[in-house]
């Protein structure tokens, strides 16, 4: 049963944000910062899981397609079209529920615990609105743009790598990718986008914004909001599959 | 009469925290709340500000309850109140002048310059010029109390709250707080509310004091009656160290009187910015009893304006 009651606080602290919004230059700058914090600040893990995982995935797919009946076409196919309809998506929103997911609970857990939030309440200020909304509007700008860089550089690792280890050319990887390239793809790979960047700060506003306690507990706070982000992250997956395919 | 609580009633599961206290804290007064830890003072003190939602009774800000209030009668409220907390509660990513600016940004829509000016003239009132650039894990504790007190005035509000201001400060940084504190109240006629147990503030600054027992109001008066309560809790509380004795009550300055001396706050800088006379030339002219000596305070009008105009929007001009 505790679920629900979870649940429905989750719901309330959504509602909560248009009960009372702050004056949109206010939001604005707060949305530029938090741009900056969660996608700029997180360039560098996608490009280095990215390019290898990529990588991985050529040098894999080609160890398993021993057949000479299988065109070598076929290696790039697979890790284009596996990194724009899972790996891009997928992957790197459960790396960023690590990052973003545990920054996001921590900081407003502590600024919970500091009193800081209710500061902000007896100031009259709707702390729900000012704090959580421009971190989950950031997350909407920023993890489509993460995801497309993500799966962009699957593609390069995996083009780099076959044409390093010399298991299949640049040429014909990317006649593979073109072969049986869908627009249907990238559209799935931006609606996952949306999806998890959601599910991933506000599953993490909701645990730092509900800490009671004090350093221990907002440890507790950021782990409980990765696990979680991670568990609703791959039923999400589970159900845009079987709704979009 | 300033704010009034009737019937307050809060409870933690079984246990009752607070039991029906009723109390008037009166304007332009330090109006001391005291007891022993777990007395269910800080309870109460967010059961008035709203952090807390009380099980029974009234809240009663110049008649407006709190409890039952609208959403735009709370913000309109809000806007009148400041908070010192116990811990500060500074915003740790801001600087001091970001952080006694963040009310003004966020409730006027003055400018830049106007808001620095703002923010340099309480930051002075509280003896802190000169560290608008600082982090507040720079400050020490004493001058993260007084930044707090700077913010909390950044708006000229009416009803000042100070949870604990002497907690893990030393008894010269305390005084100095308490001095603060007694001074806004007068300057500004702030009806503020003390929540301490510290029996050095309670003889330095206190006008009224409602002294709590096991959630339930035992004793209110002022600072020289204390000695003749005849209520042995508050006896006991009051004298359980031989360096508060009797005597040292009789000594005690006379209880604050509200707008004694103006003349610190009468010229805040906002009003001497060359482009605040615009706004206080469009300002609904409604004579406000926070306002320190003549009359126009620009921030306090200047929130009412942007108010007035969300209420009130004007028709498109077609």
């Amino acid at each position: 049963m505790k679920i629900f009651y979870h649940i429905g606080r989750y719901l309330t602290l959504l509602a909560n944000f248009f009960k009372s919004p702050e004056k949109f230059s206010v939001y604005w700058n707060l949305i530029l910062m938090e741009c900056n914090a969660i996608g700029v600040g997180s360039v560098l893990i996608v490009v280095l899981i990215s390019v290898f995982i990529g990588a991985v995935m050529t040098v894999q797919t080609a160890y398993q397609l021993e057949s000479p009946l299988l065109p070598n076409t076929l290696i790039g196919t697979t890790v284009s079209n596996s990194s724009m309809l899972e790996l891009a998506p997928t992957v790197t929103s459960l790396v960023l529920a690590g990052k973003v997911g545990s920054a996001i609970a921590s900081q407003l857990g502590t600024m919970r615990v500091t009193e800081q939030i209710d500061a902000l309440e007896v100031m009259g200020i709707n702390s729900s609105s000012y704090l959580i909304m421009p971190k989950i509007a950031a997350s909407l700008i920023t993890f489509p743009l993460l995801i497309i860089l993500s799966a962009f550089l699957m593609m390069t690792g995996g083009l780099l790598a076959g044409d390093i280890t010399g298991e299949v050319s640049a040429v014909d990887f990317i006649t593979g990718m073109r072969e049986y390239f869908q627009v249907f793809y990238v559209n799935f790979m931006l609606i996952k986008a949306f999806v998890f960047g959601f599910i991933i700060s506000s599953i993490a506003a909701y645990q730092g914004y509900n800490v009671r306690g004090g350093a221990l507990e907002v440890g507790q706070g950021s782990t409980r909001a990765v696990v979680y982000s991670c568990i609703v992250i791959l039923i999400a997956d589970f159900t845009l599959a079987k709704l979009l395919i | 009469m300033a704010i009034e609580i009737v019937d307050i009633v809060k409870g933690f599961g079984e246990k009752q925290v607070l039991k029906g206290i009723n109390f008037k804290f009166e304007q332009g007064k330090v109006n001391m709340i005291i007891g022993a830890s777990g007395s269910g003072k800080s309870v109460m003190l967010k059961c008035i500000v709203g952090l807390m939602k009380a099980d029974g009774g009234k809240v009663l800000y110049d008649g407006l309850d709190f409890m039952t209030a609208g959403f735009k009668d709370i913000r309109n409220l809000r806007k009148n109140m400041g908070m010192l907390f116990q811990y500060s509660a500074l915003f740790d990513s801001m600087t001091v002048e970001e952080n006694v600016g963040f009310p003004l940004k966020i409730y006027t829509q003055l400018t830049a310059k106007e808001i620095k000016k703002r923010v340099e003239f309480c930051l002075d009132r509280v003896n802190m010029a000169n560290t608008n650039h600082l982090f507040p894990a720079e400050l020490s504790g004493g001058m993260m109390k007084r930044v707090g007190i700077a913010r909390a005035i950044a708006l000229n509000p009416k009803y000042l709250f100070c949870d604990e201001p002497n907690s893990g400060l030393d008894p010269l940084t305390s005084k100095v707080i308490d001095e603060l504190i007694m001074e806004i109240t007068t300057e500004f006629n702030t009806c503020t509310v003390v929540v301490s147990h510290d029996m050095n503030s309670v003889i330095n600054i206190s006008d009224n004091i409602m002294f709590l027992h096991k959630g339930q109001k035992e004793w209110e008066g002022d600072k020289r009656q204390i000695m003749r309560s005849g209520n042995p809790s508050l006896d006991k509380f009051v004298f359980v160290s031989d360096l508060i004795n009797r005597d040292l009550f009789n000594q005690a300055p006379e209880p604050a009187k509200p707008a004694l001396d103006l003349s610190k706050a009468s010229t805040p800088p906002v009003a001497e910015a060359p482009e605040a006379p615009a706004i206080v030339a469009e300002a609904p002219v409604a004579p406000d009893p926070i306002v320190p000596a003549d009359g126009a305070d620009p921030i306090v009008e200047e929130a009412a304006n942007v108010d007035e105009e969300e209420q009130n929007p004007e028709p498109p001009m077609v």
